[in-house]
């Protein structure tokens, strides 16, 4: 009985012992990965962007061009801008370029004007997101500016301001 | 579509104005650029000459492109057009035509057409799109008139307000103004030329016009007209033009 007994003192013991080095043990091997964790995450870079493209028309459907060309300045790369018209003085645009490494998308409001043979927006910007080594991208408040070229609808576009990632 | 609409004068019961507006696509399709069409027609409840007009806001749908259109290329100084007439003025700035007709106040009351307006691409005012229009009269009304509307936003279910001022048009030096009756102008390629250089050689063609919505409004395409007179009274008139019928699909057996 009194073994028993004993034995049945002993059990929870060997288990709370056999926990403690099991946590010990499960602790030591993640640790490493947790440090290596650590060490990937980084602060948000800052990025001072200054684009410019000049762009051409893809296609045109009811109140919605669809451009295309190369930003050249900081993020260099393939550039899409979606221009839409929401009234006789404001565009609204959505604008994807592809640096290397990944890709970044804003969208856009500005206000518009003709003068006879171009006509010119300017607003603000905001990045909305991205891909790859920009899927962390945001900003808001860049500048926003460009013409377009009316016989052909040829767009330049600049943008300029601070963004991280 | 045409809708008749009558003011309440500012005068009691004095004479009241009526307006007729009407308005068009040419052609009506979906998608495609467009000559737009709009006129009036001015009465008297009476049946007397009505008061001049000195104003008048055309709004016109939403949904159109007005910004891709490559009418206007050029831009017309005022000064020119009232200088040398349209010879002053690039054709590529021209935006539509029409003519109006007018009655004076004293003689037969026949009425006297002004049978040349034309509309033109002006300098912008404060950002928006300015549309010159020079009404070439000849006798008795004989003079080279130049005004000015100015496209601004529109609100509620229409997308762009042209906003018109309208001068007193003189029968003589000193005279009384005239009475404008009826007015018809389009904005849009349907007549127009235009220029431009290729391998050095000037080659004519076509403008792009206001492109029409891919969808069209329940119950058409709406356009609504205030008027003001000089009298002070004021007619609101409203005019839709339908939906076009659905392109016809060809089914293959």
């Amino acid at each position: 009985m009194g073994t028993s007994s004993n034995h049945a003192r002993m059990r929870p013991q060997l288990s709370r012992a056999a926990l403690a080095v099991g946590a010990a043990a499960t602790a030591a091997a993640l640790a490493p990965g947790l440090a290596g964790a650590r060490t990937r995450a980084h602060a948000a870079r800052v990025l001072n962007i200054s684009e410019n493209a000049n762009l051409h028309l893809n296609n045109k459907h009811g109140i919605v061009l669809k451009e295309s060309g190369t930003a050249k300045g900081t993020l260099s790369g393939p550039l899409y801008l979606q221009l839409e018209v929401t009234s006789t003085r404001s565009v609204k645009a959505t604008v994807q370029v592809y640096p290397g490494g990944g890709s970044i998308k804003g969208s856009a409001s500005a206000s518009y004007r003709v003068n006879g043979a171009t006509a010119s927006f300017t607003g603000r910007l905001n990045i909305t997101g991205g891909g790859g080594k920009y899927s962390k991208a945001k900003g808001s408040g860049l500048s926003f500016s460009g013409t377009i070229k009316r016989s052909n609808d040829a767009v330049t576009v600049h943008v300029s301001g601070k963004m991280s990632y | 579509m045409l809708l008749l609409f009558s003011s309440l004068s500012a005068s009691g019961a004095q004479a009241a104005e009526t307006v007729s507006l009407h308005t068009s696509f040419s052609p009506n399709r979906l998608g495609a650029s467009t000559t737009i069409g709009f006129g009036f027609t001015i009465g008297s409840t009476t049946g007397g000459l009505p008061s001049p007009l000195t104003h008048v806001d055309l709004r016109m749908p939403k949904g159109m492109n007005y910004v891709s259109t490559t009418l206007g290329l050029s831009i017309c100084q005022p000064e020119d057009l009232i200088k040398s007439g349209l010879k002053g003025c690039s054709p590529n700035s021209r935006l539509g035509y029409g003519s109006a007709f007018v009655e004076v106040p004293f003689g037969s009351q026949a009425g006297q057409e002004i049978p040349e307006i034309q509309a033109l691409m002006g300098p912008p005012h404060e950002g928006n799109v300015v549309v010159l229009f020079y009404a070439n009269g000849l006798t008795p009304v004989f003079a080279q008139i130049v005004f000015a509307g100015e496209l601004l936003p529109g609100e509620g279910p229409f997308g762009g307000d042209l906003s018109t001022s309208i001068p007193e048009i003189k029968s003589v030096t000193n005279g009384p103004p005239v009475s404008i009756i009826n007015v018809n102008s389009t904005i849009g390629p349907s007549h127009l030329t235009y220029y431009k250089r290729v391998h050095g050689k000037l080659v004519g063609y076509r403008p792009q016009g206001v492109s029409l919505p891919l969808r069209c409004p329940k119950g058409g395409f709406p356009f609504e007209a205030q008027f003001a007179f000089l009298d002070g009274s004021t007619v609101l008139a409203h005019s839709v033009v339908p939906c076009p019928r659905p392109a016809h699909k060809h089914r293959h057996k």
